[in-house]
């Protein structure tokens, strides 16, 4: 063959699958989508290219600021107030409608129809946005070390407490992408924007308030008191985005597909382990309830608000077993009924704790405050009363979770409602009008109107 | 006798007190194209639904090549392809990167996954549109992509939601040869189409289904002798002038009735079948005055036979097979609680 013939003969034409090699297969393909749109989204771009953008900008003004006295430290508060904004509030706004697009488009239907399981297709949805979270937090890495170059700054802590935001901006995600399974915009909608809204002003309070740099030196982890109340945020927080994760989860698996039996069992560890702590630390009894019935919410709230069927290829593990498994099918059967037994269950414990705590402070002679039960009495009451109205609408309700949660959310505004008329008219005829409403009841335990 | 490729048994479905599929039993052999009619509402989608594992049934039982949908599920998407009516696209993603997402959720990795992604693009024809994203593209190439994706993994039944619903004349003979093509593989085909015409060209079997019960099951030809209560032959007639004067005209003559209008005339039906009769009517609408310029001959169509069917069931002549009473105990209840 002639020279000229190689030279001229055309390349061989790209095929369309070629780049298909760009995310190894190693990743999950949920990972896969999620990156390759989240990606290209305006939003990220945007988040991304102004926070550099922003942090030059200050960097250059705060290099010919230099030899000013505090510089340094305007700079750290600068970077954690665009850093805490990004990952706080803009990153796990973005998950606010990651599994009802899904589901609302029917591509949650042909998701399921593949082998991806409900759980792999919440964590890629999850693990997208927090791997491009990630990619903002690499990203300010060279600013720290230009901060590092004005002096003044303890590294450790600093870093530190930004892999904190960055945990938590974790969690956060994993709320707003666990409930945005939920038909119901008040869960879906409000209330990561109302978790955002509560950042946003916080973040702004942080980072202009005197007590910012008090703070970051807490970070350096000398104080027990810190790191005690630090480790029980960080469980608190990962616990409630788990809730969330696994409320997300059930919400898109198939109807023959059981995921709330595991995080009742869940729920039952970590109240253990908090009292665990709790005897560890020789907590004072009276909050040993409080601290326990915390922990057992989230439980309470999605065994309340689970749907009222269930399909034989969930009870079929629990009949298989004989007897236990039947009695264990009452606590932990995926369905509404089976959830009143299984909220009954930890109201019981959380009743019996106080009784125990009762029996323990009098046997030693120690004082027992009588008020602890009638508070905790009055906010049980709270989480039973949406259930009790939900009986009466069961057979019209297909979105349990939403309508118990809008109940609750209801008797709680009634209650503030109450309140401010009690407090602008100085009578509280308003609150004794609703004194049988557990919200309000519980607002009038305060003593203030006794 | 070897397993058919759909089985459904006496298959419930009620949403409330809505009783969106009631009693509905047949099955359809490996290999053969079925074509699913009803009317919206009928309980097509329903059905369809319960038979890609989607949902599930009330009472009743659905089996995939032998597979019950609600106990098997998994093995059941194995081996169907599910092709709905409507389905949303991804923001920011191309066609191939769309088609690439399912190979990878399926299972395929490395080259097995790009070869499959690219067999599915030529067949389907997405190759010019690989770069193109998804969320961009006309329904025509959308239901194509569809129908890619349900083909990725080769699936021995593909179900159909109305895949031409929406598509204009050219997308939809496309999208016929396409399924033409499948059903030459052997591929079971289960499709519902408001288009009964393309569905008779296409199916092996019509399947008709009516507030949730099946009405009918055998071939086009079957369905047409069975809905044809009053015989006779049918004619297009197109004449000059005042297209009202033949409808007008039709109401003068018993032995013949004016079915529907047309740009130019209308479509008739006269009672006899003797040919003879139909040249004397021709005779006296020349003689009565009207201008008739083409009187056509034509053959009792799949919607004639549609039209029919419903008003059989309206007139309470047929009234499906009627179902078991479904218990009156839920069947999902657990035994112990």
């Amino acid at each position: 063959m002639s020279e000229s013939a190689i030279i001229s003969t055309p390349p061989l034409p790209k095929s369309a699958t070629d780049h298909l090699t760009d995310f190894s297969d190693r990743l999950p393909p949920m990972l896969v989508k999620e990156l390759r749109q989240g990606l290209r989204a305006r939003t990220f771009v945007a988040v991304f290219l102004g926070l550099q953008l922003f942090l030059a900008l200050v960097m250059l003004f705060a290099t010919t600021a230099s030899g000013v006295n505090g510089a340094g430290g305007v700079v750290s508060r600068i970077i954690f107030l665009f850093f805490m904004l990004a990952v706080l509030v803009v990153q796990p706004l973005r998950g606010i409608n990651a599994l009802y697009g899904e589901i609302k488009s029917s591509t949650i239907d042909l998701m399921v129809l593949t082998r991806l399981s409900a759980r792999r297709i919440v964590f890629g949805k999850w693990a997208a946005i927090v791997g491009q979270t990630l990619l903002l937090f690499v990203s300010i890495a060279p600013y720290l070390i230009l901060r590092y170059f004005f002096g003044g700054m303890n590294l450790f802590a600093e870093m530190l407490a930004l892999s904190s935001v960055l945990i938590l901006s974790i969690c956060l995600t994993g709320l707003s992408v666990g409930v945005s399974a939920n038909r119901a915009i008040l869960i879906r909608g409000l209330l990561p924007l109302a978790v955002a809204v509560f950042f946003l002003f916080s973040t702004f309070g942080l980072c202009t308030n005197s007590s910012f740099e008090y703070l970051l030196r807490e970070f350096t982890m000398q104080d027990e008191e810190f790191v005690a109340v630090f480790f029980s945020l960080l469980i608190g927080s990962l616990y409630i985005a788990w809730t969330a994760f696994g409320l997300g989860v059930s919400a898109i698996a198939p109807a023959a597909e059981n995921h709330s039996s595991l995080n009742r069992v869940i729920t039952l560890i970590v109240m253990a382990l908090i009292g665990l702590i709790l005897y560890l630390v020789d907590a004072d009894w009276e909050a040993v309830p409080f601290a326990i019935g915390a922990a057992a919410l989230p439980g309470i709230i999605l065994a309340f608000g689970e749907k009222n069927f269930l399909m034989p290829r969930i009870t079929e593990p629990f009949v298989r077993r004989g007897f236990i498994g039947r009695m264990l099918g009452l606590l932990f059967y995926p369905c509404w009924s089976a959830g009143v037994f299984y909220a009954t269950l930890l109201i019981g414990i959380i009743y019996g704790l106080g009784a125990l705590g009762y029996y323990h402070e009098n046997t030693l002679g120690n004082y027992y405050d009588p008020d602890v039960s009638v508070v905790l009495t009055s906010l049980i009451g709270c989480l039973i009363f949406p259930a009790a109205v939900l009986v009466f609408f069961q057979k019209k309700i297909t979105n349990h979770l939403g309508m118990y949660i809008g109940i609750l959310a209801g008797s709680f505004a009634l209650m503030a409602a109450m309140f401010a008329i009690a407090e602008s008219t100085s009578s509280q005829v308003s609150l004794w009008t609703f004194c049988w409403l557990p919200p309000v009841n519980l607002c009038m335990q305060g003593g203030r109107f006794d | 006798m070897s397993t058919p490729a759909i089985s459904v048994h006496n298959l419930y479905r009620y949403f409330g007190t809505l009783k969106a599929v009631n009693g509905v039993t047949f099955e359809i052999p490996k290999g053969s194209v079925c074509g699913f009619v009803g009317a919206n509402g009928a309980g097509k989608t329903t059905t369809m639904r319960i038979l890609a594992s989607l949902d599930y049934p009330t009472l009743g039982t659905a089996e995939i090549c032998g597979y019950n949908v609600v106990s098997h599920p998994e093995e059941v998407r194995r081996l169907i392809g599910w092709m709905p009516d409507h389905f949303g696209n991804y923001e920011h993603m191309t066609v191939v990167e769309y088609l690439d997402f399912y190979a990878r959720a399926l299972g395929y990795k490395g080259k097995e996954r790009r070869q499959r992604v690219q067999e599915v693009m030529d067949f389907t024809d997405l190759g010019p549109l690989a770069e193109r994203f998804s969320n961009k593209l006309s329904k025509g190439n959308t239901q194509r992509l569809g129908l890619g994706r349900a083909l990725l993994q080769d699936p021995e039944v593909l179900v159909m939601d109305e895949p031409a619903a929406g598509l204009d004349p050219k997308a939809r003979v496309e999208l016929k040869s396409l399924i033409r093509v499948l059903a030459n593989e052997g591929k079971t085909i289960f499709i519902s189409s408001h288009i009964l015409s393309e569905l008779g060209e296409m199916c092996d079997s019509l399947l008709f289904i009516n507030g949730g019960r099946i009405v009918h099951h055998g071939d086009a030809q079957s369905m047409m002798q069975e809905t044809d209560v009053t015989g006779g032959l049918l004619y297009d007639v197109q004449i000059l002038g005042d297209a009202e004067s033949l409808s007008a005209w039709c109401l003068l003559h018993p032995k013949v009735e004016f079915l529907e209008s047309r740009k130019q005339g209308g479509r008739i039906r006269i009672e006899s079948n003797a040919i003879d009769d139909s040249a004397e009517i021709l005779h006296r609408m020349i003689k009565d005055g009207l201008r008739v310029v083409e009187f056509h001959r034509e053959q009792r169509n799949l919607e004639d036979a549609f039209i029919d069917m419903l008003g059989k069931i309206d007139r309470g002549e047929i009234a499906g097979k009627t179902p078991p009473q479904m218990p009156t105990t839920p069947a999902f209840n657990p035994p112990t609680l």
